[in-house]
């Protein structure tokens, strides 16, 4: 008998596309696009292949023991031993610390789908401890924004359709976002001017009416240059400005600084073509930019989105259909608090309080080596959604600090190299195997993972490995956990989605099943031109002084290569690296390179290249391209990887410059990596 | 009248190089992890100070003579009213003459049965008037299914050849491609 499910791809990606899943005899045998999904329709490279990934021989099903980190030698344990000897690792942390600060909680966005709180809630349960929170790539720009705005919000995708000049500044949507691209090319067919600004010629860039080659790390720059000519030829807004925004005349004070000469030798931008940008910026109608994640992954980032985001307040194009920023916006998710208002046993914070009891010692997400200078230290790490070791910067520094820990527990499907250094691995279910819930923080529509299959072999939820812990603890240590053990997890998806029923239109999550519903949001924000910030009114960034150190800062590295990492159109991150689903189809890692530089060092198409800095060495193969700059390579992340080191062992630790206006700590700016290059 | 013969009609200015087709494919018709009947080109070439950056998509090209019909011993190969190309499994015996043969690298070895295998324009969905699942899962609809005979009688703007790709024409593909167009590129000083 062949059944149809509903479900939906819980990835941190924009389309949190939803995806119709035919089984037969259990066994899944199609998934497609739902053609009820009125943002996306279709999968995406990577959606069609979770069919192999989901039985993909190289996924974990079984909960495993490891007889010493990185040995390898792993035994196949029962879920039973396995519970319990990590529900008596904690109980003896606690005893012998008379608190949980020595556990440590690295929760990542491997799974957007509501249950994945659930690892928080019950960690809030047993007590105080560690959190490893922030965000890398949004605490920069959110923060940005909300400095600007007083909040991150933006119009629907598909109010792009309007716009008469669309800027996608440092984003490559061609292959992370492709379905908005049907909406770029059909604006751009009633006449709108795509414009590309990336310092390489990516898929995006190389469809556009106009393309920017901007040297990394620049954006801040170009954008106060294209600000001055809009100041300079008069292209502004002045109702705007003098009605709804704040330190303008600051603003303008410092534009009049600005030398667009010195601009130039900067950015590598000549001053006409800045001319020639504003011009087009000043005089289109509504515009609207995209602010992509590599601004934001560079030491200026910060203030680099605040200055472009004022190229949209200068020229009046916020609060307008077909204008504003698009970037991102966690409105749609203001309501999930239910697992977030688990408070610790016995602790006496007032109940009515949602939201989490702040008594936790938090450390900035990717920070691993600060936690091997905690007191008291740190004696038991659980990662669930997360590949540190590939993911985070300097890859050696998170082993090392891995190996210092008691114990450390990975809930996963694969044996990524961050579970290669654990001692527990804990086999997690896929989405088509449990009951949950994704809503989108882009087109901010809400969809439902049935359960269309059993879990493959002993693999399990998340709520459930937290629950059946839950109740383990309790077991040996009566009151350990406050975590409510009777509520099922269809329970906790009423409980967290009942406030956001009236603003999707439903009584019931399960009415998803069949009808797109989407959180009813503004189409397009700021129509009322009230922003949240203090003043009420659109603020200007007014920490700038041109000429002092935080501007015009030469380059930080003292080695010749800037180092790009950017997403290939098959990899999500890491999350496709270790499976062979993208088999044939996702490269090999290799290093992307002008000619003339394979040329000086004496490579060729194919030839491997050692790329080193402080951090470490790692050996790639070359792939010349003559799109590339010749002061930069570029590397794509989470491809197929067969060396014995980690590609991020190269990558530096970066603070951006904002972060902490969101999340308890800095962005980090991956792209502030500097690298020299021989012939291996 | 010409002689109907289904082709693709490929838009080089809108092809993302996403790859979606090339799974959305292997997902339908259900191939082993690493085989797929559709492959994914980049070419990059100068024109001048601009760079000329494209994907090409291709699958096999129901060619109007076909190099794997010529090539295979067994006479695997047919082709329908319609121009479809199609292969015939059980004929087969996986000797790999056409997978080598076809200059379009349009045949594939399929691992698990040992026998080649190649896209047949999802001629079941075309009979119940459905798309291929190549054109259909595509998000910019850079891939369209047409009738060649009929899109060149009406003269459209279209092309046999994109820069950069070598000129075959011998086997007579059934592919046609939108010109390529490019903007302004502001490279750096």
């Amino acid at each position: 008998m062949e059944l149809t499910y509903s479900n939906v791809c819980p990835s941190d990606c924009r389309a949190s596309c939803r995806i119709k899943t035919k089984v037969r005899n259990g066994k899944i045998v199609g998934i497609k696009g739902d053609p009820l999904d009125e943002y996306t329709k279709t999968l995406c490279v990577k959606g069609y292949a979770q069919l192999n990934k989901v039985y993909a021989p190289d996924r974990i099903v079984h909960p495993m023991k490891q007889n010493g980190k990185g040995t390898g030698r792993w035994e196949q344990i029962s879920w039973e031993q396995a519970l319990t000897e990590i529900a008596k690792k904690l109980i003896a942390v606690k005893k012998r610390n008379n608190n949980l600060f020595p556990v440590c909680l690295n929760k990542y966005l491997g799974n957007m789908g509501l249950l994945s709180k659930s690892i928080e809630g019950f960690f809030n349960s047993i007590g105080f401890i560690t959190k490893m929170v922030g965000s890398p790539c949004v605490a920069t720009g959110v923060s940005a924004l909300n400095l600007s705005f007083g909040k991150c919000k933006k119009p629907f995708p598909e109010d792009m359709l309007n716009a008469d000049l669309i800027i996608i500044w440092g984003g490559n949507p061609a292959w992370t976002t492709t379905h908005q691209m049907r909406y770029i090319f059909e604006a751009r067919e009633k006449g709108a001017k795509l414009v590309v600004i990336d310092p390489v010629l990516t898929a995006t860039a190389a469809r556009s009416d106009f393309y920017i080659q901007i040297k990394p790390g620049r954006d801040l720059e170009l954008a106060l240059g294209i600000a001055k000519v809009l100041l300079d030829e008069d292209l502004i807004d002045r109702d705007f400005l003098i009605g709804y925004s704040n330190g303008w005349s600051e603003f303008k004070a410092l534009l009049e600084k600005v030398d667009l000469a010195q601009i130039e030798a900067i950015t590598d931008i000549s001053v006409v073509e800045i001319r020639n940008l504003a011009r087009l910026i000043g005089n289109s109608k509504p515009m609207t930019i995209w602010l992509g994640a590599g601004v934001q992954h560079t030491a200026t980032g910060g203030l680099a989105f605040r200055v472009i985001s004022a190229l949209s307040a200068m020229t009046g194009n916020i609060g307008v259909s077909g204008g504003n920023i698009h970037y991102a916006t966690f409105e749609a998710w203001e309501f999930a608090g239910e697992f977030a208002s688990i408070k610790p046993a016995g602790t006496t914070t007032s109940t009515e309080n949602k939201g989490e009891v702040h008594g936790h010692r938090y450390i900035g997400t990717g920070r691993f080596a600060e936690l091997m200078f905690l007191e008291p230290p740190i004696d038991f790490l659980w990662v669930a959604y997360h590949n540190p070791v590939a993911q985070a910067p300097d890859s050696n520094a998170v082993k090392k600090a891995l190996d210092s820990i008691e114990t450390v527990v990975v809930a996963d499907q694969f044996l990524t190299s961050t579970a290669e250094l654990a001692d527990y691995f804990l086999p997690v279910a896929s989405h088509y195997e449990y009951e949950d819930i994704v809503v989108s923080y882009w087109h901010y529509g809400a969809a439902i993972n049935q359960k269309a299959i059993e879990p493959l072999g002993e693999s399990r939820s998340d709520f459930e490995i937290m629950r059946e812990l839950a109740i383990k603890l309790n077991k040996l240590s009566p009151g350990f956990s406050s975590f409510p053990v009777k509520r099922l997890a269809s329970d906790w998806l009423n409980l967290e989605m009942e406030p956001q029923y009236p603003r999707l239109g439903i009584a019931d999550y399960h009415e998803l099943i069949d009808h797109y519903r989407r959180v009813d949001l503004a189409e397009v924000p700021w129509q009322d031109k009230k922003f949240m910030t203090p003043s009420g009114k659109y603020e200007f960034p007014l920490e700038l002084a041109l000429g002092n150190n935080d501007l015009y800062v030469g380059e930080t590295g003292i080695y010749p290569f800037r180092l790009l990492r950017t997403r290939n159109f098959a990899t999500h991150n890491s999350q496709y690296r270790v499976s062979v689903c993208m088999k044939g189809l996702s490269e090999k890692t290799r290093v992307l390179l002008h000619p003339e530089i394979a040329n000086l060092i004496g490579v060729e198409e194919g030839m491997k290249v050692k790329i080193y800095n402080q951090l470490n060495e790692i050996v790639l193969p070359a792939s010349l391209s003559k799109s590339m700059p010749t002061d930069i390579v570029v590397v794509y992340l989470g491809c197929e990887f067969e060396q014995e080191f980690e590609f991020n062992s190269i990558i530096a630790l970066v603070d951006t410059d904002l972060g902490e206006e969101y999340a308890d700590g800095k962005g980090l700016a991956f792209n502030d990596t500097y690298v020299n290059l021989v012939r291996a | 009248m010409l002689r109907k013969q289904l082709g693709f009609l490929f838009d080089t200015n809108r092809c993302l190089g996403c790859r979606t087709c090339i799974t959305a494919c292997a997902e339908e018709k259900g191939l082993p992890i690493g085989v797929y009947l559709r492959n994914v080109e980049l070419h990059e070439l100068r024109k001048g100070a601009q760079i000329i950056k494209y994907y090409l998509s291709t699958a096999c090209n129901h060619c109007s003579n076909p190099e794997c019909f010529r090539l295979c011993p067994e006479h695997a190969l047919r082709k329908r009213r319609d121009g479809i190309v199609l292969l015939n499994e059980e004929r087969c015996t996986g000797c790999g003459i056409c997978v080598r043969g076809c200059p379009f690298k349009g045949v594939a070895m399929n691992t698990l049965t040992g026998k080649a295998v190649k896209c047949d324009l999802c001629q079941e969905k075309l009979d119940e008037k459905k798309l291929p699942v190549c054109v259909a899962a595509c998000p910019v609809e850079a891939l369209r299914l047409i009738d060649i005979s009929e899109v060149e009688s009406r003269n459209l703007d279209i092309v046999r050849r994109l820069p950069g790709v070598a000129k075959i024409q011998i086997t007579r593909p059934a592919i046609r491609y939108l010109p390529l167009r490019y903007g302004k590129q502001v490279l750096r000083l």
